[in-house]
Parts: structure tokens; C-alpha cells; sequence
């Protein structure tokens, strides 16, 4: 590759999401086309394209586009409409798609640096399907997921690698997730993205050709893709060539793209204002309505969790990555502040950040583990955040070991039962008689002499062996820390 | 007289105190369309189980007599144009690509009809897609105006109004999107109403122009058309275009009150001089009574022409695109030649190059024809003048036409673009061949039209001469 | 006639197939005379002076209609399928389409 020719990647995205609303964009059947098990199951005229259907538009799809305009920081329109977009094809029933087109919902915003051009609300089409029926290559049409609401969003070419176009997308997902507006599940196709690809050796000069990729289906695709692409641009460019100004599909087995079709016979759409639907306008009220629902965003949470929880940038990232996580561990640290300061009167001088660490870990590490382990969700496991808080105050008591806890917190994931049970039930409790305590200790140090003899000389590591062994035998029911001493007093060191 | 010769009105009373029974009612109408559709045409389909049904309502009437209050239309035997979707019952629009559809749902409108007790008697013949003045556009045959079978009914509602005009239904149903309802009812001597954009669900209509089209009835009398408009008007949770605010449909009374205007620009020196002098002494009828009259000025209605060309057409270019033979129907080489003309300017006024120059601007023109409404309608309450050029024209007159629906409606568009109620009611002939006279009012003061309307054909005879088919 | 308007047979043909219609060549002459007829008498239009006009597009000044999120009975497939004897195993079946849109 010539270095001496340095090219910039001019990147930018096109990215739809279903929005996961109970019923269609424009009628009331089911928006399940990824649920439904036989086709054509959730149709009726209207979004199967009868004679004489009209479009009724969902309230939730429109307020629910604004909502994600206003977490994106976009300017939303106080007027708006649908408009027509006129073009013919087996999977779109009415000839036309009920689109956005100079009116959208959503103006500007900004995310991750990458400024947002627009958020607009149309409808999805139906599925083709490729077959053989009778010896005959046909396509199958089914209309399940034609009206479901979609959400588009653009951005403008900002972006400048493929890694920076997979951050982008994981945060966009992430916010949409965060609004429990869409799965956004690629692979479900509730998200879609398809780059627009270009290389420039100036960036305020955007090149004379763009390259669209459609059939991408994973984040790692989307990197792969444009990767390619990019390499592809550049071998050309350095040739003398100009690429193409095409559509092209990604190849997912042979990992290349393919030309589909040229994008200079681009389609004449003749978008014109949509006479079924009246024109929308939003009052100042209204929106400021909508913004106050907004949730606490993933950025914020993290944010917060830093300076308010003095948690590491590191521990606050895996705490929100996720909204469903984020409330668990609120409601864990909550749950567990409610517990330890009951009956304390001065309840306002309890910082949360000093609780929060423990909680903390918990979620990152043990739970952690156990949620990878079963591939479970968080909301749908049986410890729930008031017995992790519980859990951590019976060792803040010294009712139980830390060691102990462990095997308890196992014990509430797997069944449901509170910490405080499980440990009257199997008497997990720490043994408070410190003659029984002082009995096994002294049968440790007499039955390992050797490690005795290397503590004595020196070998600090040898006291934990020591431990080990109380804890051993006393079944986790000790205080390893008393433990300790003991050991030190007996040998009197 | 046969039964089929009575209005709603005069049905309704002689239902109700016993004098006739349902059943003979339905009879004598499915023997006047077996008597008279072979010459006429109106109808393309006639509803075989509508003596079954009209012996039902008579069952259900002797078992319980309280449900003519409850259902304003009962037993009334009501003909709808065949682009509403009537479920169960094969609905074409006059197209060939339609032939033989069954739709899977009701219109609201036929829903309505049928909840309010009438009988639907059949699906009447029109323009194909309501493309035309004529309904010589059909795509399988035309119908004839019953006063000349020679000449055109009108269209596109031209079914519909030929089979009131010769007694083969009570009332009917029309659709208009300019002057589909008015027009035809004009050219064959009947009451034709178009009631406000919005008044009425276009949910189960098939499309022309979404933007103007509007469902209306077409009678023997106003007050039944008012009675029919009570039924079928209202907002419509599956139209998002409906006009929200109830409609209340007060029983008409005379309203000298209301001041008259006559438009000078709709009496035009192309059309027929003696038809314009039939509607002046119409007005002047008015005149007698008290009314106030003013001579009032509205725009040239040829820009009309122009605005709905361009709108219309561009609607349907896309109303149509639906028709692609995957779903229902046949495929789009089925498409008559009107059709395909309509599209074509359709989308070339929407395609790129070209939106500016034409759909952009006739939307902007169609803003200056409302405002000129608005200024109007600062004076006067209704706007009187003739419904068309001429009489109805021969059969064939629309041979070789590129656009002879829309000069023929040249003095209906405007008001249709604006979204305005306007009636058509008989005031006269011309050569034996009917005139109507037509009464336009402010958005959603469709009482103030009917009340005159009502008054005119009280203090005339006109629908008392009837078509000899 | 303004030659400017003309709609020629090429153009004809254009948007025959932005409109997914058949016209034969013997018809596009006799569709170029008609509709460049059609258009030319829209140039009436250009006698209005619109500066400053704004374009209408809903009469009845209405705005924001629209309906709640609650789902409704879907048509029963049966019904859905009973327009066209192309369907196999629930789907429409369409001569294949290659590639995407």
C-alpha cells in the first residue's frame, strides 16, 4: 500500500430499529413478526394493502421516536407529517411506504461525537422469502412484519474507522435498549444498520462517490464490512480509479462485498405529503412531557456512579451497561443502606459510596460469573437485590463469614431462599463459643507443625495456611480474622 | 304505483303504519332492475338474498315494532356504487382488474347502511377507478340515462344515479371527488348530495383522490338524502380524516335568513345558454320568496381545472399503485386506457424535475381557492349556480378526450377542492334532458345547504316528472 | 403548444416504467399527445401569483389524529389468502425477485 497517499474514511450510518410497540405503526394488528409462526397470521387491509384501507398512525411509535430524538440531543419539529414514498415491489403492499421525507420527527443531535443528521418514523415491509415451489424459483411473500413502526435514524459522515462505527452502534443500541423502546437485536433484525462508505484525502471536501452496504447482521459484520470496504476504496483509488456509486451486500461466508445494483439509477420515489394522515404539531408541553420520561441515561448513570459512588470508571461501565443491571444494583445498594441504618437517627450522613464498593463487586464478580454460567438474564433469576443486600449485612454483623457468604449467595441464586433462612437452616452462623473456636485452633497448630515452624520463622504466607485449615474444620463457621488472632495469640506471635 | 316509485320518505311511513310490507317493497324494485337493467345498465350486481333478508326485517318488525325507531333505514332498499367494499359481495370499481374480487371486510358506510336496517339491492356500474364524467369509462359497459338512452348518465357515480332517476332502488349511494355525485345526479333529474370532506368515512372506499373524495347519497328527495347523510356521516376511529366533531342532522325547515350568492364566473358563455337561464329563473324562484341574492365573483373555475387535474391525477398515480395482482385482482396490463392516462400524469407531476412545477404549485393555487371560498363566504352563506355545462352529453362523447372528466366538472372542482358541501337538486330541462341547479355551502354547514335545497323543491314540481324507462 | 412541456414518446416510456405500466410502442405517440395536452393546460397556473402562498394539503385543518397502542383482530388467514390462487403454505408466491431493493 502506498502510505504516502493518506486517505480518510468518510463513514456514515443509516440505522433502523423496530420499535417494539404492542400493536403495528398504522393498525391495530400484533408487532410480532419474529414471534409469529405461520405467515401472514397478523394482517388485515390496512397493512396488507386492500382496496379501500386507510393508515390510523400509533401515538406510541410517534412519542417513542421523539423520545429517542430528545436522548440523542435532536431538535424535535413542532410541526410535523408523513409523506409517500412511491415505489413498486412484491414486499411493500400499497406500492408506496408511509414515510417521513422534509418533515421528520427529529432534527440534529450528537452522539459519541458523531453528529445525527435526523430521526424519522416510517413502516416496515413485508419478508420475501427465496424458494422452489414445483420446480419453479419463486419468491414468498409474507406480510407479518409489513406497518411495523420503524425508526430511522441517519447520521452524517463523521465517522472515520470501522472500530468507531462499532462504538457508535453499541452506544445507540445501548440508549435504545436503555429507553425499552426496541430489543435492537440484530440478529432478530429489530436493528439494522447499513453504511455509506467513502474515501477522501480531504475531509472538507466529501468525495464524488458513496458506497451503501446493505445484508449486514452483527456488529462484527458491520467492522468486517467496512474494513473491506475501506481496503477495497483504497486499492482502487491508488489505481487511479473512482469506485463505483453502488449498493452493495455483504457476503457473510466469502467475508467480501458484492455490487448489487448502481445507485445512480437511483429510485424516483415522488414523495408527496401523505393526504390520509393529517399533519402532526407538538406543543412545548408536550414534549417537555415526553422529555420527563426520559430515563436516566447510560452516560449519566455511569457519570453518577463515579463521582457519586466513588466507583471505578471500569465497575460503573459493567454496572450500566445495562438499564435492567443499573436498577438491580441500585436497588441492592439501596435495600442494603435501608438495612444498615435502620434505627441510626442521622440517616443524611451516610454517604452511599460507602457501601457501594461491596455491592459492587458482588454484581461484577460472583454474579457476574453465575449469570454468564446459565446465560440468564438478570431480571429473571431467583436473587433478587434485597437478599444480596441482606447477605452483606449479615457479614457487616459478623453473623456470618465472608467465606460463608459465598456459599450462601450460591445457595440464594439456585433457590430462591432468603440468605437469612438458609443460615438458620443449616446453622451457617459464625460459632460465637470462643472455647470451641480456641479447641480447634489449638488442634491446627499442634497437627501442622511445619507450617507452625515457618511462621515462627518468618514465612508470613504460612498464617494463611493455618486459617485455611481452622476454617476447615470449622466448616467456614469462623471469622477468619479472629481466627488470625488466635493463631498469633497461641503461638504468641 | 309500484312500490319501487316511492321515495324513502314515503316508504318509511308506509312501512311503519302497516300499509306495505318490506317484502313487497324489495319485490317491485328487483322487478323494475329485471325490467329495466338490460336497457340501462345500472347495475352490476344485484343482491340475491335481498328478498330473504326483506323477509327477515318483516319477521323481526311483527316480533318487535319499536326497531323502526331504533334503526332509521329499515327495510329501505339502498343501491351502492361498486367501488365500497361490501363484504362478501364482489365489488370492482368497473375495472377489469378487479373482476371477480370479493373484498374481506365492510366499508364503514355499508356497514352503517346496513346497521341502520336497509337492504343493499345491488352494486351500480361507474367510471372504472371513478375515472370520468360518464361512466362510459366502465369497464364493462356504460349505463344509459334513463331519460335518453342515447345519452350518458353522467359519471362517476353514473349507476347509481340512473337507478334512482328509474325507480330501480329508493335511494342510492355515490361517491365524489369532483362531481362525481353532483354531476350524474344532474344530468338524470335526481338530488345528488356531497356532503363536507371529512363528513363521511372513506374507510372501505376504494381510493381516487384522498384528498377530496368524498361518499354522499343521491335520492328522489332532499329530505331523504338528509336522512341518509344522518346515518352514514361521522367520525371513524378507521379514517383518520374524519371530521371530528358530531354531526347533528336537524329536521329542515325553510331559512329565509340565509343570504344567497349567485357565482357571475359559473355561467359560462361556452355552456348551453337556455341550461344558465333555466337555473337563473331557478333563483329567481328563490328570489320571490324573500331570499337576499347578490351577484358574487369567485375565481376563474378553469384554474379549478388545473389544480385538480394535477392533485387528483398525482393521488391516484399512487392510489393504484396497490394493484399489482399479488394480493387480489389481475395484474396492471388489465388497466384500462383512462387509467393508465390518469397515472401517467400522476407521476409525472410527482417525479423528480417536475413536483415543483406542478404538484407544488397546484397545492399552493388550491390554498389561494380555499381563501377565496373564505372571502366569499364573508358575505353570503351559499353560493347557487349551475351544476354543468351542458345536458347530458351522447354516448361516445368521450372519445378521444385526454381530459373530458375534468372540463366536464369544470364548475364543481373548486368547491370540491375546498372540502365544501354542495347539493345538486332538479330545476328544470333542457330539450327533455334534466338541469340541475347547485347549492354550495360553507365547510360543514350541510344543513344551510339542504334547507334550501329542501325549500326549492318544495315550492317545485320537477321531481314530479319522471324518466319514462 | 409550448415544445417545453411536450411530454415525447422517450418520456412516455420513462414514466410508463416509473408507474409500472405496459405501454406498447404503437401507444406511446397516441399517450404523448394526450398527456402533453393534459400538462400544457397547467400552465394556466403560471397566471397566479403564489409567492408567498403555502402549499395545502389537509381541508379540514385537523391535526394529531391518531389511535392508541392496543392490538386488535388481525383478518383470519384464510381470508387473507382468498384474493388470489397464488399462495403456497400461507405466503403469496411472486415470480423470484433476484437481489434486493
Amino acid at each position: 500500500m502506498n502510505s504516502s497517499t493518506k486517505y480518510i474514511p468518510i463513514i456514515g450510518l443509516e440505522i433502523h430499529i423496530e420499535l417494539a410497540t404492542k400493536s403495528k405503526m398504522f393498525c391495530g394488528c400484533k408487532n410480532d413478526p419474529f414471534g409469529a409462526d405461520k405467515p401472514n397470521i397478523y394482517t388485515c387491509p390496512v397493512c396488507l394493502g386492500l382496496p379501500g384501507a386507510l393508515p390510523v398512525p400509533n401515538k406510541k411509535a410517534v412519542d417513542w421516536t421523539i423520545l429517542l430524538g430528545l436522548a440523542l440531543g435532536s431538535k424535535i419539529s413542532t410541526t410535523s407529517k408523513f409523506d409517500r414514498k412511491n415505489y413498486f415491489y412484491p414486499d411493500l403492499p400499497k406500492g408506496y411506504q408511509i414515510s417521513q421525507y422534509d418533515e421528520p420527527l427529529a432534527l440534529g443531535g450528537r452522539l459519541n461525537d458523531i453528529r445525527i443528521t435526523r430521526a424519522h418514523l416510517e413502516e416496515d415491509t413485508g419478508k420475501l422469502i427465496h424458494a422452489t415451489v414445483k420446480n419453479r424459483k419463486v419468491s414468498l411473500v409474507d406480510f407479518n412484519r409489513s406497518g411495523v413502526p420503524l425508526l430511522e435514524i441517519v447520521t452524517e459522515p463523521d465517522l472515520r474507522s470501522a472500530e468507531q462505527a462499532v462504538l457508535f452502534l453499541k452506544r445507540l443500541r445501548q440508549i435504545v435498549r436503555y429507553l425499552g423502546i426496541s430489543d435492537a437485536d440484530m440478529e432478530k433484525g429489530s436493528m439494522r444498520i447499513e453504511p455509506n462508505i467513502s474515501l477522501s484525502r480531504n475531509v472538507q471536501k466529501l468525495p464524488n462517490y458513496k458506497v451503501e452496504v446493505k445484508n449486514i447482521n452483527s456488529f462484527r459484520f458491520a467492522k468486517n464490512a467496512i474494513d473491506y470496504e475501506l481496503k477495497r476504496h483504497q486499492e482502487l483509488l491508488e489505481k487511479g480509479e473512482v469506485p463505483k456509486q453502488e449498493t452493495r451486500g455483504w457476503n457473510e461466508n466469502k467475508n467480501i462485498t458484492v455490487s448489487q445494483r448502481s445507485k445512480e439509477e437511483a429510485h424516483d420515489y415522488r414523495y408527496f405529503p401523505e393526504p390520509d394522515i393529517p399533519p402532526m404539531s407538538f406543543s412545548r408541553s408536550e414534549i417537555e412531557r415526553i422529555k420527563s420520561s426520559l430515563p436516566e441515561l447510560p452516560q449519566q448513570k455511569l457519570e453518577r456512579y463515579v463521582s457519586e459512588y466513588d466507583l471505578s470508571r471500569y465497575d460503573a461501565e459493567l454496572l450500566t451497561v445495562n438499564r435492567e443491571v443499573a436498577a438491580w444494583f441500585e436497588e441492592a445498594l439501596g435495600a442494603y443502606i435501608q438495612t444498615v441504618t435502620q434505627g441510626v437517627k442521622q440517616k443524611d450522613n451516610v454517604k452511599a459510596s460507602a457501601y457501594a464498593k461491596a455491592v459492587s463487586n458482588w454484581i461484577t464478580g460472583d454474579l457476574a460469573n453465575l449469570l454468564k454460567k446459565d446465560k440468564a438474564k438478570i431480571t429473571e433469576i431467583r436473587l433478587l437485590p434485597g437478599h444480596l443486600a441482606e447477605l452483606l449485612y449479615l457479614v457487616d454483623k459478623g453473623e456470618i463469614s465472608s467465606t460463608i457468604a459465598k456459599q450462601v449467595f450460591g445457595e440464594v441464586y439456585a433457590t430462591g431462599v432468603a440468605p437469612s433462612t438458609i443460615v438458620a437452616e443449616q446453622d451457617l452462623g459464625l460459632v460465637q463459643d470462643s472455647s470451641a473456636l480456641d479447641e480447634v485452633v489449638s488442634i491446627v497448630v499442634k497437627e501442622n507443625k511445619k507450617a507452625v515452624d515457618e511462621l515462627k520463622a518468618g514465612k508470613v504466607s504460612a498464617i494463611g495456611f493455618l486459617i485455611g485449615q481452622v476454617m476447615s474444620r470449622m466448616k467456614g463457621k469462623a471469622d477468619p480474622k479472629q481466627v488470625k488472632q488466635l493463631i498469633n495469640k497461641k503461638l504468641n506471635i | 304505483m309500484t312500490l319501487n316509485k316511492l321515495n324513502v320518505t314515503q316508504a318509511k311511513k308506509q312501512i311503519a303504519s302497516r300499509d306495505i310490507t318490506i317484502s313487497d317493497l324489495v319485490h317491485d324494485v328487483l322487478r323494475a332492475i329485471d325490467r329495466n337493467n338490460k336497457n340501462l345498465n345500472a347495475f352490476l350486481s344485484v343482491n340475491s338474498s335481498a328478498l330473504s333478508e326483506a323477509e327477515k326485517l318483516d319477521q323481526q318488525l311483527f316480533n318487535h315494532p319499536a326497531i323502526l325507531e331504533e334503526k332509521p333505514l329499515y327495510g329501505i332498499p339502498i343501491a351502492v356504487k361498486d367501488n365500497f367494499l361490501t363484504k362478501g359481495i364482489p365489488t370492482t370499481a368497473s375495472a377489469k382488474v378487479l373482476e371477480g374480487y370479493i373484498p374481506q371486510y365492510e366499508s364503514t358506510v355499508t356497514s352503517k347502511l346496513k346497521k341502520a336496517g336497509a337492504i343493499i339491492i345491488g352494486k351500480t356500474n361507474m367510471d372504472a377507478w371513478a375515472h370520468g364524467s360518464s361512466t362510459e369509462a366502465s369497464d364493462f359497459g356504460s349505463t344509459k340515462n334513463p331519460w335518453d338512452i342515447t345519452k350518458l348518465p353522467g359519471g362517476s357515480s353514473g349507476g347509481s344515479a340512473a337507478a334512482v332517476a328509474a325507480d330501480m332502488c329508493l335511494a342510492a349511494i355515490g361517491s365524489e371527488t369532483a362531481g362525481s355525485i353532483r354531476q350524474p345526479a344532474a344530468w338524470c333529474g335526481v338530488v345528488g348530495m356531497k356532503p363536507s370532506y371529512g363528513r363521511v368515512s372513506r374507510y372501505g372506499v376504494i381510493a381516487m383522490a384522498s384528498s377530496t373524495d368524498s361518499p354522499g347519497p343521491i335520492t328522489k328527495m332532499v329530505e331523504d338524502a338528509r336522512l341518509i347523510l344522518s346515518v352514514i356521516a361521522g367520525e371513524d376511529e378507521n379514517d383518520a380524516t374524519t371530521i371530528t366533531k358530531k354531526y347533528k342532522s336537524d329536521p329542515i325547515k325553510p331559512n329565509k335568513s340565509l343570504k344567497l350568492g349567485i357565482v357571475k364566473e359559473y355561467f359560462m358563455k361556452e355552456s348551453d345558454q337556455e341550461l344558465n337561464s333555466i337555473v337563473e329563473k331557478a333563483i329567481g324562484v328563490l328570489e320571490e320568496q324573500g331570499y337576499k341574492v347578490q351577484e358574487v365573483s369567485l375565481l376563474d373555475p378553469k384554474y379549478a381545472i388545473a389544480v385538480y387535474t394535477i392533485v387528483q391525477r398525482a393521488e391516484v398515480s399512487s392510489n393504484l399503485a396497490r394493484y399489482d395482482g399479488v394480493r387480489y385482482g389481475n395484474y396492471r396490463d388489465t388497466f384500462g386506457e383512462e387509467a393508465k392516462r390518469r397515472v401517467m400524469t400522476g407521476t409525472h407531476v410527482l417525479s423528480s424535475g417536475y413536483y415543483d412545477a406542478y404538484y407544488k404549485k397546484a397545492q399552493q393555487a388550491r390554498k389561494l381557492i380555499v381563501n377565496n371560498y373564505i372571502d366569499v363566504f364573508k358575505k353570503v352563506d351559499l353560493l347557487l349556480s349551475p351544476v354543468t355545462p351542458t345536458t347530458a352529453l351522447p354516448i361516445g362523447a368521450t372519445e378521444g378526450q385526454a381530459m373530458f372528466g375534468e372540463m366536464q366538472d369544470v364548475l364543481v372542482e373548486a368547491s370540491s377542492l375546498a372540502g365544501l358541501p354542495g347539493i345538486t337538486v332538479p330545476c328544470g330541462f333542457v330539450k327533455g334532458l334534466p338541469v340541475g341547479m347547485q347549492i354550495t355551502g360553507k365547510f360543514e354547514d350541510e344543513q344551510s345547504v339542504m334547507q334550501l335545497a329542501s325549500h326549492y323543491e318544495s315550492l317545485t314540481n320537477w321531481n314530479k316528472t319522471k324518466a319514462n324507462e | 403548444m409550448d415544445m417545453a412541456t411536450t411530454i415525447s414518446p422517450e418520456e412516455v416510456k420513462h414514466i410508463a416504467k416509473l408507474a409500472n405500466l405496459k405501454v406498447s410502442n404503437e401507444e406511446l405517440g397516441k399517450y404523448s399527445n394526450e398527456l402533453s395536452e393534459t400538462i400544457n393546460y397547467m400552465d394556466i397556473l403560471n397566471k397566479l401569483d403564489l409567492s408567498d402562498v403555502k402549499i395545502l394539503t389537509q381541508i379540514t385543518g385537523q391535526k394529531n389524529r391518531f389511535r392508541e397502542d392496543k392490538v386488535k383482530n388481525s383478518l383470519p388467514r384464510e381470508e387473507v389468502l382468498t384474493g388470489t390462487k397464488n399462495t403456497y403454505n400461507g405466503y403469496f408466491v411472486v415470480p423470484n425477485v433476484l437481489g434486493d431493493k
